[in-house]
């Protein structure tokens, strides 16, 4: 049997396309359309075709994204700063008594903050204090983040975004760290990988959220000891059946999970331990051949979050063509170094800063 | 003619969804909405990630706005409210609107909670109608249906993430719930040994009973008799580790050595099975000669994993063969 190839051209040519027009089956997405400007434009990234983007396009997409961010004024106390997902409520921006409808929302702001910096922007324009104090305030007792103001629910994704914002704004001084750390802890379950709360089942996406989070503080070792790193990497690689990653034992494979454990496992420095070349063959048979895009398995059609994790679970294993990428925050190589140069530009001297670099 | 229409009217009488698509009237050819001013979706200059809205969607989202500038808690609001629920459950401001509006009207919440656990049965895995019955149930303080519920959802599907996570929640919340949960788990795990979450749900329960030895005993002795009905199931196995963090011994318990030993000595070649036989030897540190044919062992059971049981975590197996030898300064030609 011939093996599976990477068509990059079809999978870039779905991504112009999401970026464009939708189609009304996703009006699901209609509060987060920002998550699916995130997956393509990462993927594109990925792909190596963001040259593909006129650098009007770019600057469209640019203001889109900063229209969507809440700054503290009359109408807009700080705790709601940050980003919206989208457009839906965006008439409330500067009417009066309407703060409760409109606000930000902790993992929008995350990937607003990697959609810029992936197109080259400085940040320059993102209020970075009020987006530090929005974030704080999303912080409960617990050491865990909600995903927003009002009725939020809390676990370990916003407890990840909220870290990876501080990791990019260089600056962890306004939310409590060790509190955080706690939290994180409490989620390790009894077979040694993380649920997305205390107590919870172990799953893959949780358990990359708990240790990219851990990577992005420096404190992987604080958490997982020697032991307790073994016990997480053989979980991880565990979840390796048929060739494909599933996110919990006795689970159908998926594709997005060749992303959340390939990258656990990166970060944790085994990733050799995987076979990658069934990881491999298996992410490719899921790609659509006719429409482009990747979907999570072959009874599925492609979307663009499978797409995007399925492109940086093949990145991480080292395939041809595609654009290495930091697996803590998930943006590619080439813009977290864009982002240390600009970290520079906006970080003060003698401030509480976290160090950048992960163990991979 | 009539008879036409008659014929037009069963077909659309077996075609519900059908009918109901016919007979929606949108808000902007309501008269009773006549006073309210629509408002679009303001998406700036650019057209980025565009969706292409249904006519429906646009028009009860135009007037959702609306009415959230105005502020309108009313009747006819919660009606609009409930189709953009329908529409798009994820929205969590039309939720927190939702809630101002029940407030406001005083909604008897019992109503409020049959009308979540519909939207719920429909929407089984979205994050904001979970978090939606939290707090009715929270302003009820009333958990009275809330285990039979999430069983409800759990038997459509026995490992949606949501309804356990939920009903964590719920036992935690109000802890004389707990008193079943071993019952209700056992069920789960008798009909499918391989759900992975009933497990879970196992440890969850002893976990938080601050069991004494006679407990964790029980569980082991449990664990040993699913493991014999089906020894590759690693739900089971990770359970079996999981009990064993309460043991001073840990993994080297006397019960485990031998329950694996004599699995092994039967022919049993479950890869958890191998793996655990490892890590027995792993775990030893005494440095002890007799030792060498226990290294030596482990050894070739790692090999037998990479070449003939678990080919697909050869890698691994081969890192975990290498990782022994170093571990105890062991090469083939000592022996």
């Amino acid at each position: 049997m011939n093996k599976p190839q990477l068509k990059p051209e079809q999978h870039k040519k779905y991504f112009r396309r999401s970026l464009d027009l939708l189609p009304g089956e996703v009006a699901v997405f209609d509060y987060s359309r920002l998550t699916i400007l995130y997956f393509a434009l990462i993927g594109l990234d990925i792909l190596d075709g963001l040259d593909s983007l006129t650098d009007d396009r770019k600057k469209d997409i640019v203001e889109w994204v900063y229209r969507l961010q809440l700054v503290p004024n009359e109408y807009c106390s700080v705790h709601k700063c940050g980003f919206m997902g989208s457009t839906t409520v965006i008439h409330l921006k500067n009417h009066p008594g309407s703060e409760k409808y409109c606000e930000s929302n902790v993992a929008m702001t995350y990937m607003a903050l990697c959609i810029l910096i992936t197109l080259g922007d400085n940040l320059s324009r993102v209020n970075k204090s009020a987006v530090l104090k929005g974030v704080a305030s999303l912080q409960k007792p617990d050491g865990s983040f909600k995903s927003n103001y009002e009725h939020g629910e809390s676990d370990l994704r916003f407890v990840y975004c909220s870290l990876a914002i501080c990791n990019i704004l260089n600056d962890s001084s306004s939310i409590n760290v060790n509190n955080a750390i706690k939290f994180i802890s409490n989620c390790l379950n009894y077979d040694g990988a993380f649920g997305q709360n205390p107590g919870t089942e172990s799953h893959g996406g949780s358990t990359y959220c708990a240790i990219a989070s851990l990577s992005l503080i420096n404190k992987l070792n604080h958490v997982l000891d020697e032991n307790k790193s073994k016990i997480l990497e053989r979980w991880a690689v565990n979840r390796q059946t048929n060739g494909g990653f599933q996110g919990r034992p006795n689970k159908d494979p998926d594709t997005c999970y060749s992303f959340w454990l390939g990258a656990t496992l990166s970060i944790m420095g085994s990733l050799n331990r995987i076979n990658k070349e069934r990881n491999r063959d298996f992410v490719l048979n899921n790609a659509n051949l006719l429409t482009g895009g990747f979907s999570k398995n072959m009874d599925s059609i492609p979307d663009p979050m499978h797409t995007c994790l399925s492109l940086c679970g093949l990145s991480l294993i080292g395939e041809e063509n595609l654009n290495p990428i930091n697996p803590a925050l998930n943006i590619t190589v080439r813009a977290a170094n864009y982002l240390k140069q600009i970290q520079g530009d906006y970080t003060l001297p003698n401030q509480n800063i976290f160090n950048t670099d992960t163990d991979c | 003619m009539d008879d036409q229409n008659q014929e037009h009217k069963s077909d659309s009488s077996d075609l519900s969804d059908e009918a109901d698509t016919l007979n929606y009237v949108l808000y902007r050819d309501r008269p009773e909405w006549k006073d309210v001013q629509p408002i679009a979706q303001d998406d700036g200059p650019a057209q980025v990630v565009q969706i292409a809205y249904s006519n429906k969607f646009s028009d009860v989202f135009d007037y959702f706005r609306a009415v959230l500038k105005s502020e309108e808690k009313s009747v006819r609001v919660l009606g609009l409210v409930t189709d953009a629920l329908t529409l798009n459950p994820a929205n969590y401001t039309v939720w927190i609107y939702r809630l101002e509006i029940v407030k406001h009207l005083k909604v008897d919440l019992h109503n409020e909670l049959e009308y979540i656990s519909n939207v719920i049965r429909e929407f089984t895995k979205n994050y904001q109608v979970w978090q939606y019955r939290k707090t009715i149930v929270e302003m009820l303080n009333d958990p009275s249906g809330e285990l039979e519920f999430t069983a409800d959802i759990l038997d459509m599907d026995s490992k949606n993430y949501h309804a356990w996570q939920y009903r964590q929640w719920v036992l935690t919340t109000f802890s004389k719930l707990m008193e079943n949960e071993l019952n209700f788990v056992d069920n789960l795990i008798s009909h499918d040994m391989r759900n992975n979450s009933a497990w879970n749900q196992r440890y969850f329960v002893v976990n938080n009973s601050d069991p004494n030895n006679d407990v964790i005993n029980k569980e082991i002795e449990y664990t040993f008799g699913k493991i014999q009905i089906l020894s590759k199931n690693e739900s089971a196995w990770n359970y079996l580790r999981g009990l064993l963090l309460y043991s001073e011994n840990g993994i080297l318990e006397d019960k485990v050595r031998d329950f694996c030993s004599k699995l092994y000595n039967k022919g049993n070649r479950s890869t958890h099975l191998m793996s655990c036989l490892i890590d027995l030897t792993d775990a030893d540190d005494s440095t002890n000669p007799e030792n060498i044919e226990k290294i030596k062992f482990a050894l070739k059971l790692c090999s037998d994993l990479a070449s003939v049981y678990d080919p697909i975590r050869r890698f691994y197996w081969e890192y975990i063969y290498k990782d022994i030898e170093l571990k105890f300064n062991f090469k083939e030609h000592d022996t």
